[in-house]
């Protein structure tokens, strides 16, 4: 039940992440609106991050609820929720991160790209998180010093979406240590700090027509 | 312009080079709580099958995918442990009860001595067991069977009883009856290793299979031989209390007429320290159970 649930949490998050990231910049584009924003006293990469902590506050109320939901049916099950939920926030929390870097990512697609491609882009980079750690295999695994490099900048390089994964943990009641969730929240932070400052030099130089 | 570039493009270095260093510690912690416990997030068979959605074949190779990289990430490393590698071939085999390539491989991953595999022949006869109940035309889950007892359990005498299950088998191959007679010879269950090296040198499907059982039939005479002289040589030191010094005392004793040879003419060796009794080195056959 709360692995089923957990792994709903997340597909459905991540869904939500990718479109909202994308829908956000490109109807303001559509529809033209984004003229009229830009009139006013605001820079480019500050429509960016209004855009991000918008979409963030929407993905809260959406893990939210999805997490009000779980908990409601472990309940109905009769399932000791109480004692489940301080196991399952710090996890969701980690969740709530993934979905935020996510959606940056594909504002930063949606920066220079059609919606369509933008949400195929971001959809791979997600995948490509999860199993990023193949990567550090294949360099411990080839021969050649320079695709060995290449695999480590890769891996390094990518958003490392299994680290903020931990279903597992809530499953088997395992508490998640403080420190995980501390650094969990800085790698997020500092990565939304580059993904954001790169769709902001991209958008920055876009011809608006 | 160009200033504020180049402040742009360091500080995204050194944004990327913290977010390179903290991915680095994040790694290392989440790596150590991994390995607490090796806690692992693996759905119940059944809850997994129920919830498949009619995509059981699908999530089957996922699974085995999965099952494979488990394997492949710990063989062959000092004190490597499987301790999950169970449980994955159960999702796979419950998800896809006819999923030859889980049962067969994963009976091997199962059989191996550590750390090549899990080091549990039992749990990988199990696991076959389990095939061969939900595929029960199918030989080769049978013949795996055979050589899990053989190389892993060394139970000789079961598994060519396996084996001669296997070949009795429409489809199973005919060397598989050879493979079986061989086996029985290593058992030491002589007389029907030796009725069915007769029946293939009769009912051969080729002269290299008949040859074959020709050599194997000669093999297991020597087998006879060696027994019957040893028996001999003990008998000569339960008498005189020493290993007779060569195959003359034993012909001055009455109990040879002439130095034994076997069945391809060459002398067999008397260890006269030891009274072991050999084949020759230049002799092309082999005992059977060496």
């Amino acid at each position: 039940m709360l692995d089923v649930g957990l792994g709903a949490i997340r597909v459905l998050g991540i869904a939500m992440a990718i479109v909202l990231g994308v829908r956000l910049l490109e109807r303001e584009l559509e529809r033209r609106t984004i003229y009229v924003l830009l009139t006013k006293p605001v820079r480019r990469w500050e429509v960016l991050v209004g855009k991000l902590i918008g979409g963030a506050f929407l993905l809260l109320v959406g893990v939210a609820m999805m997490t009000a939901g779980l908990v409601f049916t472990l309940a109905a099950v009769g399932r000791a929720w109480d004692e489940e939920l301080p196991l399952l926030l710090p996890v969701v929390f980690l969740f709530w991160l993934q979905f935020l870097l996510t959606m940056a990512i594909a504002i930063l697609f949606a920066t220079f790209s059609t919606a369509t491609l933008s949400m195929l882009f971001t959809l791979g980079i997600v995948l490509i998180g999860h199993a990023s750690r193949e990567f550090l295999q294949w360099a411990e695994i080839v021969r050649s010093p320079v695709l060995a490099g290449f695999n480590r900048v890769l891996y390094y390089a990518l958003p490392n979406m299994q680290n903020l994964n931990f279903a597992a943990a809530a499953v088997h009641g395992r508490e998640l240590p403080h420190s995980i969730i501390g650094f969990a929240s800085a790698y997020v932070g500092l990565y939304l700090v580059v993904v954001l400052m790169l769709a902001a030099v991209i958008f920055h130089r876009r011809e608006l027509r | 312009m160009m200033g504020r570039s180049a402040i742009v493009g360091l500080l995204l270095t050194l944004a990327m080079g913290g977010v390179v260093e903290l991915g680095r510690r994040l790694e290392e912690r989440v790596a150590a709580y991994r390995q607490e416990d090796e806690t692992f997030w693996l759905p119940s068979a059944a809850a997994l099958k129920r919830w498949s959605f009619g995509f059981e074949g699908l999530l089957a190779d996922l699974y085995w995918l999965r099952t494979v990289q488990y394997y492949g990430r710990r063989a062959f490393r000092p004190g490597a442990r499987f301790e999950h590698l169970e449980a994955l071939l159960d999702v796979v085999t419950t998800l896809d009860p006819h999923f030859l390539a889980a049962y067969r491989l994963g009976a091997i991953f199962l059989a191996l001595p550590s750390p090549q595999g899990a080091g549990r022949p039992d749990r990988a006869l199990a696991l076959l067991d389990r095939g061969i109940a939900a595929n029960p035309g199918e030989w080769r889950l049978l013949l795996e069977k055979g050589f899990v007892l053989l190389w892993d359990v060394r139970d000789y005498a079961e598994a060519a009883d396996v084996f001669l299950q296997v070949s009795q088998h429409p489809r199973a191959p005919t060397w598989t009856r050879d493979l079986a007679a061989a086996v029985y010879a290593r058992a030491g269950r002589r007389e029907i290793a030796r009725r069915m090296w007769r029946d293939r040198l009769e009912q051969g499907e080729n002269e290299h299979v008949r040859e074959n059982a020709r050599y194997q039939l000669l093999c297991l005479q020597a087998e006879e031989e060696v027994e019957r002289l040893h028996e001999l040589v003990r008998a000569f030191r339960r008498e005189r209390g020493r290993w007779p010094a060569s195959w003359h005392e034993l012909i001055l004793v009455g109990a040879l007429t002439h130095p034994p040879r076997d069945p391809l003419g060459y002398p067999y060796q008397l260890d006269p320290a030891t009274g072991a009794v050999r084949l020759s080195t230049q002799s092309p056959l082999i005992l059977p159970r060496l």
